[in-house]
């Protein structure tokens, strides 16, 4: 029996079919598994069982699907061909013909078969059984079966059912947030490392490295007043560093997740504080007779982290007048460290090499440094040593005597004289014009040198006097310069009585000048300091700039006093409102915001480390509470309370006012 | 069997009879006891009132009717007894026609906290803190603190503690700052301590406007005054006032803002004028600024550095004298050594500082406004040791000042209320010179409806309207706006309950008794009872109209004896 060609033409018609059989039984069935993941899903299945579910589902039903293979023959492939063209049934009769044999005329099935074979020529086999659509359905369908199976699966760790209703709060959530605090070098202090902490302390300078495990597909990190935090991904995460200077509080959000699912840090800086350097011994100034000697000197330090040197310097002052001379010195410590944080150390300063001479002054302190390289040197209280007794110097510098008190003294003396002389009355009988005159000079130097401080501006003496009630009635605009001209005025009528011979009279008005005097000297503002430093003119800027650039100045106005952040804390503020009221939305979301109003306040940090540690209804209320006292509290620092006054004004009072003012003057 | 056919009439006759006797409804007058009507106005318990009340009126029917809105349930001519512990506010009529008693109830005699008053500026800028001066009383309270809290919707806004160094009253300033612009309800609530036996008087609710827009400030210099200088740049640093000035440096040289001129345009839109260096005011400005204070109802401060001459004195009452000080002094918050002092003191003179006791910064009404003079006249110079004292007592000067200065006020008779009703206002159109052709016009927006327009009543002052301003669920803002002219707009803030304090309320509720003849019961006792039940006893009897047949309660007899009488004849079989 001949082979009946058209058979392969035929078989792999029959093939294709098969194959989509199976393709279209896959799509079905990882549409199935979908469904099944999707309902457990839905009903809070673990998932492991939605894994089984989906599996299982989906491979019974590409299994049933598959029996459809089964049916493929080359009857219906070739059943198949028939429809796809006109073939005048030629070829499911070749192929029943190869099937199922039977007695036909050698010749007919020949015809048959030729016939056959010219039909299928012209067949196009992936035009019968088309296999693109199918395979592009699968692949569309598997990519979103992974999709969603494997998506499912990393949201289903906080995936909990709401009670009571079918549906089911999707949230992406934050597992873990570790904290490694590193603190600066110099601290010696060691690596840190907590597990969802709420608040840490770190000391400035700090590196604080944040490791946020998450099943979300990121995590966005803001620190208050500084911005966000770049988190890249990680081993089993995302984590970011920065360096904390100052205290800030951070809010981690899941990517895609609910504000109720962030979470929050609040980070306390606690700043290097500089070493503290005292000298206990002597403790005092010291002043010595002689030029040589021993002191015995004893210094304490101590710093929060550690102390890096100890140092004690003198300055030696010789000579006097315009032949100052300073001298700079060390003198060696022994140093004894009781911890690193807490130094002693003596020292016995021998005298003899520093070639003093009477009247020198030592001035000496202690400095310490602790051992932050950008910190500087803090130096004790300085002391001096009197060498002789000509030393009249105080305090860390120097200054001349008190010369407001000598002239007051000087007055003081002239009233003493006046006061002798008057009680001795009866001994200068003969010589008592005389005695006054005499006294009377004196008042004429006191009051010259009063003049030339004043400026010397009193001419005429009599003059002066004449026009006393001008000064009297105030109408010189320096009140000080008013005092002192009142006191020249009191002493010039003193010195005119006691060259009269009145010294009873003179007597008060010495006494009114000197009361003047204290006053004008009490008021030192009114007196120009001499300053060097400030009042030195640069010469190298004198007829210097552009004159286009020359302008009056117009002052800006500082316009602090308007919160930049109102808007945002009066918005806080009804939040809390509504948590202190109903327990809702009291999180780590708001209390970031809290804590994001001012970083730097502590009692904001720690309402809002209440905020978001608070388990509980109550506890979230009250916790919301806190933190609107805080808020309040701020915010009454950051805006101006008014001073009460009370200035109402009714109508009928303002008619009484201007009768009021009738008999004073014409009625206007 | 004779006897059925009589059975059968009488029943048919009574069914007949009933239906007719109904048909024609007869009336009786009878003589029934006097109506007594007892309000209660309490959220504690009134069951000893109210049962002393009824043993006490024993021919008299007693009606309880607890308050139902702002209404006093009792009508004009009841018999009526109110029975109140202050706690609930409701709206009195101005007449009552009979005797209307109160019996006070509430536990009394131990340890207690109650405010007595509160009072706070009715405008407050949003970008500064408000201050709430909050008056109560304690009793059994030695070495006790209080706490006062300002709320605002629920929003912690103020708070303050007291320690009571012994019984008595207590004034207690709390700052507070708004969160929200418009009318707002602040409620005041001392905090109930432990063994306090009565909280229900220590809280009351006040109204305040919250607005943005800044107090308008003239400051005009005759010459660089180092004083003006610093009180201007504590204004202009804060963003509550809009500061222009004006400040003569020479002859024809001057400097300043543009909006700073000593004109009437200028001075009729600010509120405050601050004059430095007075003594050098020309007679002109000082007729202008006379007409400012006076007429326009603004308010002038001069700040003097000398003794002030002529013509400025016309400005001033009373005799400024000079005084040195050997070392800077206080006056009020600051400081100073170099100061004008007022000899004498007019009665309606307002003394804001003193030096020792001696008047230094003295507020003296004139006309329609007042003058503020200000005599530490060196204070500036202190300004860097105060704290910020200078700047403070400068700013809170010109915001205390300016409320009853704006050119344009708008007055609520009352800052809260209920919501639905109504809020009667006055308008002020103040100015050196009212137009003739003044044109003005009103609105009310309430909620997110659309303005209403509010038709205004001129009063008898010139430049004064009347209106009412409608009240709905939601707060409504009053806008008035004068044609090329000035505008303001306010609001009344909704409460729900009242905001008085209770011993207001009981005051309120006292008084209106007095008034109406009735009596004040505080002691419940049967012979404290009898003056507040004169009137009740003194009623006649009342006539009571009784309409026998209206009750549904004869369908039965009726139907009974139809039923009865159709049932005998079925038996008798006939039909």
């Amino acid at each position: 029996m001949p082979e009946i060609r058209p058979q392969n033409i035929v078989e792999r018609v029959r093939l294709r079919l098969r194959v989509r059989a199976v393709v279209l039984a896959a799509t079905c069935g990882l549409v199935l598994a979908v469904a099944v993941d999707a309902v457990a899903w839905i009903l809070g299945g673990s998932s492991g069982l939605r894994w089984f579910g989906a599996g299982a589902g989906g491979l019974l039903l590409i299994a049933w699907l598959v029996r459809a293979c089964r049916l493929a023959t080359l009857g219906q492939a070739a059943a198949v061909i028939e429809r796809s063209g006109s073939f005048d049934n030629l070829i499911v009769t070749a192929i029943e013909l190869i099937d199922r044999p039977r007695p036909v005329a050698e010749a007919i099935r020949e015809e048959i078969a030729t016939q056959a074979e010219a039909k299928l020529a012209t067949v196009d086999v992936a035009g019968v059984v088309p296999l693109q659509q199918p395979l592009i359905i699968l692949v569309a369908v598997s990519v979103g079966a992974i999709a969603m199976l494997t998506g499912t699966t990393a949201t289903a760790v906080d995936a909990r059912p709401i009670p009571g209703k079918g549906a089911v709060a999707a949230t992406l959530g934050i597992d873990r947030v570790s904290v490694e605090v590193t603190p600066p070098g110099y601290s010696q202090r060691p690596v840190t490392t907590e597990t969802d902490p709420v608040q840490i302390s770190v000391v400035a300078g700090s590196t604080v490295r944040l490791m946020v495990t998450t099943s979300a597909f990121g995590a966005t990190t803001e620190l208050a007043g500084q911005g966000p935090l770049a988190l890249v991904r990680d081993d089993g995460g995302f984590s970011g560093e920065w360096v904390a200077e100052r205290s800030t509080a951070v809010a981690i959000r899941p990517e895609g997740g609910a504000g109720s699912q962030a979470r929050f840090l609040s980070v306390m800086v606690v700043p290097d504080l500089p070493p503290v350097v005292r000298v206990p011994t002597p403790g005092r100034d010291l002043g010595i007779d002689g030029t040589t000697g021993r002191i015995a000197i004893a210094v304490d330090a101590q710093d929060d982290l550690g102390l890096s040197e100890v140092s004690l310097r003198f300055t030696k002052a010789s000579g006097g007048g315009e032949a100052l001379t300073f001298t700079e010195g060390e003198v060696p410590l022994v140093i004894a460290r009781v911890n690193p944080r807490q130094w002693r150390a003596t020292a016995e300063w021998v005298l003899d090499g520093l070639n003093l001479s009477d009247g020198d002054v030592l001035v000496y302190r202690a400095i310490a440094r602790d051992r932050n390289p950008n910190g500087q040197p803090v130096q004790s209280d300085q002391f001096l040593i009197e060498v002789g007794r000509r030393a009249g110097a105080i305090g860390s510098g120097f200054a001349l005597p008190d010369q407001e008190k000598k002239y007051a003294i000087s007055q003081q003396m002239v009233i003493y004289k006046t006061e002798q002389l008057i009680a001795a009355r009866a001994k200068h009988a003969t010589d008592w014009l005389e005695q006054n005159q005499l006294l009377g000079i004196e008042q004429r130097m006191v009051r010259a040198e009063v003049v030339f401080l004043g400026g010397g501006e009193v001419q005429d003496e009599v003059e002066e006097a004449a026009h006393s009630h001008e000064v009297a009635e105030g109408r010189l605009e320096n009140t000080g310069r008013a005092e002192m001209l009142r006191a020249i005025n009191f002493m010039s009528r003193a010195e005119v009585d006691l060259n009269a011979g009145r010294a009873v009279e003179a007597l008060v008005l010495e006494r009114e000048a000197l009361r003047s005097l204290e006053r004008a000297f009490d008021r030192r503002r009114y007196f120009l300091r001499t300053l060097p430093e400030r009042s030195r003119i640069d010469t190298s800027r004198r007829l210097t700039g552009a004159l286009k650039e020359a302008q009056p100045w117009t002052r800006e106005p500082v316009r602090t006093k308007a919160p930049s952040d109102l808007e945002q804390r009066r918005a806080l503020m009804r939040d809390l409102a509504a948590a202190a009221s109903f327990g809702s939305g009291a999180d780590a979301a708001l209390a970031a915001r809290v804590a994001a109003l001012d970083p730097s306040a502590t009692s904001l940090q720690q309402s809002a480390v209440a905020l978001a540690s608070a388990k509980g209804d109550q506890a979230r209320r009250a916790a919301a509470w806190g933190a609107m006292q805080a808020v309040t509290t701020h915010a009454l620092v950051s805006v101006e309370a008014p001073a009460h006054m009370e200035l109402a004004v009714d109508p009928l009072a303002g008619l009484l006012g201007d009768r009021w003012k009738q008999p004073e003057g014409p009625r206007r | 069997m004779n006897g059925q056919p009589l059975a059968r009439f009488g029943l048919r006759a009574a069914g007949v009879a009933i239906a007719v006797v109904a048909a024609i409804d007869p009336v009786f007058t009878t003589a029934a006891p006097p109506t007594l009507v007892i309000a209660r106005l309490a959220s504690s318990s009134t069951e000893t009132a109210e049962a002393l009340i009824r043993s006490s009126a024993p021919g008299s029917e007693v009606i309880v009717r607890p308050a139902a809105g702002s209404r006093l349930p009792c009508a004009p001519e009841e018999a009526c007894v109110i029975v109140a512990d202050g706690s609930v506010d409701v709206d009195l009529p101005r007449e009552m026609p009979v005797p209307v008693s109160v019996v006070r109830v509430g536990a009394r005699g131990g340890p207690n906290v109650a405010l007595t008053s509160v009072t706070a500026g009715q405008m407050q800028h949003a970008a500064g803190a408000g201050s709430v001066r909050v008056a109560m009383t304690g009793v059994g309270l030695s070495s006790q603190t209080t706490e006062l809290r300002v709320t605002d919707g629920g929003s912690l806004v103020g708070s303050a503690t007291y320690q009571w160094p012994s019984d008595g009253n207590a004034v207690v300033d709390v700052p507070w700052w708004p969160v929200a612009d418009g009318p707002r309800a602040l409620r005041v609530e001392a905090m109930p301590f432990e063994k306090e036996v009565w909280a229900l008087d220590n809280s009351v609710t006040i109204g305040v406007n919250v607005s943005t827009d800044p107090i308008r400030v003239l400051v005009f210099d005759t010459r660089p005054s180092w004083g003006s200088t610093f009180v201007r740049r504590a204004l202009e640093d804060d963003p509550r006032f809009r500061v222009d000035h004006r400040l003569g440096l020479g002859p024809a040289i001057v400097a300043g803002t543009a909006g700073g001129r000593l004109d009437s345009r200028t001075l009729d839109a600010v509120a405050v004028t601050i004059v430095g260096g007075p003594d050098a005011l020309s007679a002109g400005d000082v007729g202008l600024l006379d007409r400012f204070v006076r007429q326009r109802g603004g308010t002038l401060v001069l700040l003097p550095e000398r003794a002030i001459t002529h013509p400025a004195t016309a400005l001033l009452a009373g005799k400024w004298t000079q005084h040195l000080e050997a070392m800077a002094t206080a006056v009020g918050p600051m400081r100073a050594s170099e100061t004008l002092r007022l000899a004498a003191l007019s009665p309606v003179d307002v003394v804001v500082a003193r030096m020792k006791d001696s008047p230094v910064i003295v507020s003296s009404p004139s006309g329609q406004g007042r003058v503020v003079v200000s005599g530490a006249m060196d204070a500036w110079r202190y300004r860097d040791a105060d704290g910020g004292a200078f700047d403070r007592f400068w700013r809170s000067l010109v915001i205390e000042s300016a409320a009853d200065s704006h050119p344009l006020r708008l007055d609520f008779a009352r800052s809260i209320t209920a919501p639905f009703g109504s809020v009667p206002f006055v308008v002020r159109l103040r100015q050196m010179t009212l137009p003739p052709d003044l044109t003005m016009g009103a609105t009310a927006t309430c909620g997110r409806g659309g303005a209403e327009v509010i038709r205004l009543w001129p009063g008898a002052p010139p430049g004064v309207f009347h209106g009412v301003a409608p009240v709905d669920q939601d707060a409504c803002e009053v806008t008035v706006a004068v044609t090329g002219g000035p505008a303001v707009s306010g609001g009344i803030a909704l409460v729900t309950g009242g905001g008085r304090s209770s011993s207001e309320v009981m005051a309120k509720l006292e008084r209106a008794a007095e008034r109406s003849g009735g009596a004040v019961v505080a002691a419940l006792s049967p012979q404290s009872m009898a003056p507040a039940l004169t009137f009740a006893s003194s009623q006649p009897p009342r006539p009571h109209t009784v309409h026998p047949m209206r009750s549904a309660w004869w369908l039965f007899p009726f139907v009974a004896c139809l039923g009865l009488e159709w049932w005998l004849r079925r038996r008798l079989g006939l039909g």
